[in-house]
C-alpha cells in the first residue's frame, strides 16, 4: 500500500555519503490546504482539497482547481512552492481533467520565479521564467503522469526560487484535479516572517542558547533568555491584608500593604529557570509581626533548587530553601514586617498615621530557582505555560503563628495553616466546600489590585476612602470594577493615606 | 444686660432646635442617600473580590516543515508583557494570564505575526493557521 506524507516532508538520501537530498512534496494529505497556506504554500482559484472518490488521484485527498473558462494567463490559475533552493533532477506530478462541460483546451506551464532582494512589493518575487508546457486532450480525462526536468540553470543553485504550477483553459466548466507533485530542493520560507526567505546564514547566537542573540534578553548567558512579568514590567500590584483572622478587623486593609512584581525568567527550551519576586514594603498598621509568603499552588517543592533573598526568620525552610512540611512548594518572603521597617515611635505601626513619620517603603527581592545553571531540580522542569500568575498565591502568616494565615479569599490555605481556625468567630471557610478566608457575608481579610493602591488611613473602613469599594462588592465586581483608581467622585482623600 | 444675654441665648438655642429639626426632616425633593457599609454589606457568593482576572489563552501551531523557532510574546494593550518565551510555531498552547478584570483584548506577536485577541469568557485563542476564504485566492 502506497504511504502518502501528510504535507510536506523532507527526505534525506545518500546519508551514507553525507550528501542530503531533499524535496517538498504536495499531495493534499492533510486533508486542510489552510495548513500548506501557513507553510507558505500559495494557491490560486483553488477550492478546498476535495476527498470526493469519483475525483482523488490517490490517497485521501486530491488538488482541485475552480472552474477553467476562461484561463488564459499563467497567473490566473497556479500552485507556487515556497522559497526553496532547487535541486536537480525532475519536477514530478499527476494531474488530470475533472468532469464538466466540454472544454476548449486545458493545459499546464511550469515556471521559476527568481528571488530578487530589491523587490520587496512583489515579496521578492523577480521575473517568472516559464520552461515547461503541455497541453491536455480535452477528451481524455486519464491521469498524466508529468515529469519535468529542472532547467540547468536553478538546478542546484545557492540562489533561491519559487516553482510555479498553472493551469490553463477556455471554453467549458471543467475543472483539473492534481496531486503528489514532488519538487526537488530544499524548503527556505519562513512561516513566521510573512513567508520570506530564511536567512541563507545562521543568526548570532553568542551564548550558544538556540536564541539568536536579536531575541535574547540575555545574549551572553547560556541559562537565561527570556523575561514575563506579571502584572507588568516595572509594575506592581498591591496586597493589602487585616490581621485580626479569624475575627472581623476595622477593615482598613492596611495591616500589612505589599507591593509585587515577579519575573519569570525562562531558558532557550521554554523552561522556567527562576522566579524573581520583587515585594514593595510600604506599610503595617499593626500591633501584630505580619510575615508574607507565597505558595505555588500545585507545585511540588523537589521543583524548586533553592532560594535567595528571603528573611524566614524562626519558620523552618528545606535544604533548597522552600518551606518544610508542604505539599506545594511554599516561599516564606518574611517572617516579621517590622524587622525590615522600623516603627519610627510614633502611633502603632508605619505609615498609617499622618502624624507619624513616613518610613520610606523598602524593596525586597526573592529569587526562586528552579534550573541553576543549567541543572534541572529533582522535580523536573516547568514551562512558563505551567508556572503561571495565577498560581502565585500571596498570604500573610500573622503575628509569626506559623498556623493563622491569611489568604485572598477562596485561595487555598497552605499544608501548614491551622485548620481548627477555620469556620471560628467570623471566619466561615469550609475546606470541604473550598470556602476560604471570608464572613458570613462573604467579605475578605484581603483584597488584591493588579496595580498600585492608596489604603485608608489607620481604623478607617477602606469603602470610607474608596467610595464605590462597596458598590464593587455588592455588585460581584460589575460595577466600578476601576474603584481604587483616582477619579473624580471615587475617592474622600482624607481618609486616604 | 444680664437679660438681653439670656434673650441672645435663648433666641440661638431656639434657632439651633430649629435648624436641627429641619435637618432631620427629609428632602421630599431628592433620595435620601442610602449606602450600605461594608461591614453590613452582602456579598455575593460567587464573588472573588479581585480586580483581575484569569485568561485561558489557547494557542493552535501549524505543522512546519522545519522547525520554525521565535520570540512569542502576549502583552496587554498597552505594551505590558506577559508572556514572554522562546516558542516552537508547531506546539500548540494554553496558558493562563492575570490581566486587570477591565481589560478585554491581548496582543500577540510572533515573527511578523501582530495580531490582537479578543477576551470572551475569559478565553482568547489564536491559530497559526490561516483561515483561507476559498476563491480569493490564497
Amino acid at each position: 500500500m502506497r504511504m502518502k506524507h501528510i504535507y510536506l516532508t523532507i527526505i534525506l538520501l545518500g546519508l551514507s555519503s553525507g550528501v542530503f537530498a531533499q524535496q517538498l512534496t504536495l499531495n493534499a494529505e492533510s486533508g486542510n490546504s489552510a495548513i500548506e497556506i501557513g507553510n507558505c504554500w500559495r494557491f490560486l482559484d483553488y477550492e478546498q482539497y476535495t476527498s470526493s472518490g469519483s475525483e482523488v488521484i490517490s490517497g485521501s485527498y486530491s488538488l482541485k482547481t475552480q472552474m477553467i473558462s476562461n484561463s488564459s494567463s499563467i497567473n490566473d490559475t497556479y500552485i507556487k512552492t515556497p522559497w526553496m533552493k532547487v535541486g536537480s533532477g525532475n519536477i514530478t506530478f499527476k494531474a488530470r481533467l475533472g468532469s464538466g462541460t466540454d472544454p476548449i483546451s486545458r493545459g499546464v506551464r511550469v515556471s521559476y520565479i527568481p528571488y530578487n532582494a530589491s523587490s520587496p512589493g512583489t515579496s521578492f518575487e523577480g521575473t517568472l521564467v516559464t520552461f515547461y508546457s503541455y497541453d491536455f486532450v480535452v477528451t481524455n480525462n486519464s491521469v498524466v503522469n508529468f515529469i519535468v526536468p529542472i532547467p540547468a540553470a536553478i538546478a542546484n543553485s545557492t540562489s533561491l526560487y519559487k516553482i510555479m504550477v498553472s493551469y490553463l483553459g477556455q471554453g467549458g466548466n471543467g475543472r483539473v484535479l492534481s496531486d503528489d507533485y514532488i519538487f526537488p530542493g530544499t524548503y527556505w520560507s519562513n512561516p513566521a516572517n510573512s513567508c520570506n526567505p530564511l536567512p541563507l546564514n545562521v543568526p548570532t547566537d553568542t551564548d550558544g542558547d538556540g536564541v539568536p542573540d536579536t531575541q535574547d534578553e540575555y545574549p551572553n548567558d547560556p541559562y537565561r533568555s527570556h523575561n514575563s512579568y506579571y502584572p507588568g514590567l516595572s509594575q506592581f500590584g498591591s496586597l493589602a491584608f487585616e490581621d485580626n483572622w479569624p475575627a472581623k478587623g476595622d477593615y482598613d486593609f492596611n495591616d500589612l500593604v505589599v507591593g509585587y512584581n515577579f519575573n519569570t525568567v525562562t531558558n532557550g527550551s521554554g523552561n522556567v529557570v527562576e522566579l524573581i519576586s520583587t515585594f514593595m514594603l510600604r506599610a503595617s498598621g499593626a500591633i501584630y509581626n505580619n510575615g508574607m509568603a507565597y505558595q505555588l499552588d500545585g507545585i511540588a517543592p523537589n521543583k524548586v533548587s533553592k532560594v535567595a533573598g528571603n528573611t524566614p526568620g524562626s519558620f523552618t525552610m528545606a535544604s533548597n530553601g522552600a518551606e518544610s512540611g508542604q505539599t506545594y512548594a511554599n516561599i516564606v518572603v518574611f517572617d516579621n514586617f517590622f524587622n525590615l521597617m522600623s516603627k519610627p515611635g510614633v502611633g502603632i505601626g508605619i505609615n498609617t498615621e499622618r502624624l507619624a513619620p513616613y518610613i520610606m517603603p523598602q524593596s525586597k527581592q526573592v529569587v526562586t530557582t528552579f534550573i541553576n545553571n543549567g541543572v534541572n531540580p529533582a522535580g523536573g522542569t516547568l514551562t512558563l505555560a505551567e508556572l503561571n500568575p495565577a498560581l502565585f498565591n500571596m498570604y500573610m502568616i500573622i503575628n509569626r503563628e506559623r498556623g493563622k494565615e491569611v489568604h485572598l479569599p477562596n485561595r487555598y490555605p497552605s499544608s501548614l495553616a491551622s485548620t481548627g481556625l477555620f469556620g471560628t468567630k467570623d471566619d466561615t471557610s469550609n475546606p470541604a466546600t473550598g470556602r476560604y478566608y471570608k464572613t458570613s457575608n462573604n467579605l475578605p481579610w484581603a483584597v488584591d489590585i493588579i496595580q498600585g493602591f492608596d489604603y485608608p488611613i489607620e481604623k478607617v473602613s477602606i469603602d470610607l476612602g474608596h467610595l464605590h469599594f462597596t458598590e464593587w462588592a455588592v455588585s460581584g465586581g460589575v460595577q466600578f470594577p476601576d474603584w481604587f483608581m483616582n477619579l473624580p467622585g471615587y475617592r474622600d482623600a482624607s481618609k486616604i493615606y | 444686660m444680664k437679660t438681653k444675654n439670656i434673650v441672645l441665648i435663648i433666641l440661638i438655642s431656639t434657632l439651633g432646635l430649629l435648624s436641627c429639626i429641619k435637618q432631620n426632616l427629609p428632602d421630599p425633593g431628592t433620595t435620601p442617600e442610602d449606602k450600605t457599609k461594608l461591614a453590613d454589606a452582602k456579598v455575593p457568593d460567587s464573588f472573588n473580590w479581585s480586580t483581575s482576572k484569569n485568561v485561558e489563552v489557547s494557542i493552535t501551531g501549524l505543522p512546519t516543515v522545519v522547525p520554525i523557532k521565535n520570540t512569542l510574546t502576549i502583552t496587554l494593550p498597552d505594551g505590558s508583557k506577559l508572556y514572554n518565551a522562546y516558542h516552537d510555531m508547531s506546539v500548540n498552547l494554553k496558558l493562563t494570564l492575570v490581566v486587570p478584570a477591565t481589560v478585554t483584548q491581548l496582543k500577540l506577536k510572533f515573527g511578523t505575526y501582530d495580531e490582537t485577541l479578543n477576551i470572551a469568557n475569559n478565553k482568547a485563542a489564536f491559530s497559526f493557521i490561516p483561515v483561507v476564504t476559498y476563491g480569493d485566492g490564497m
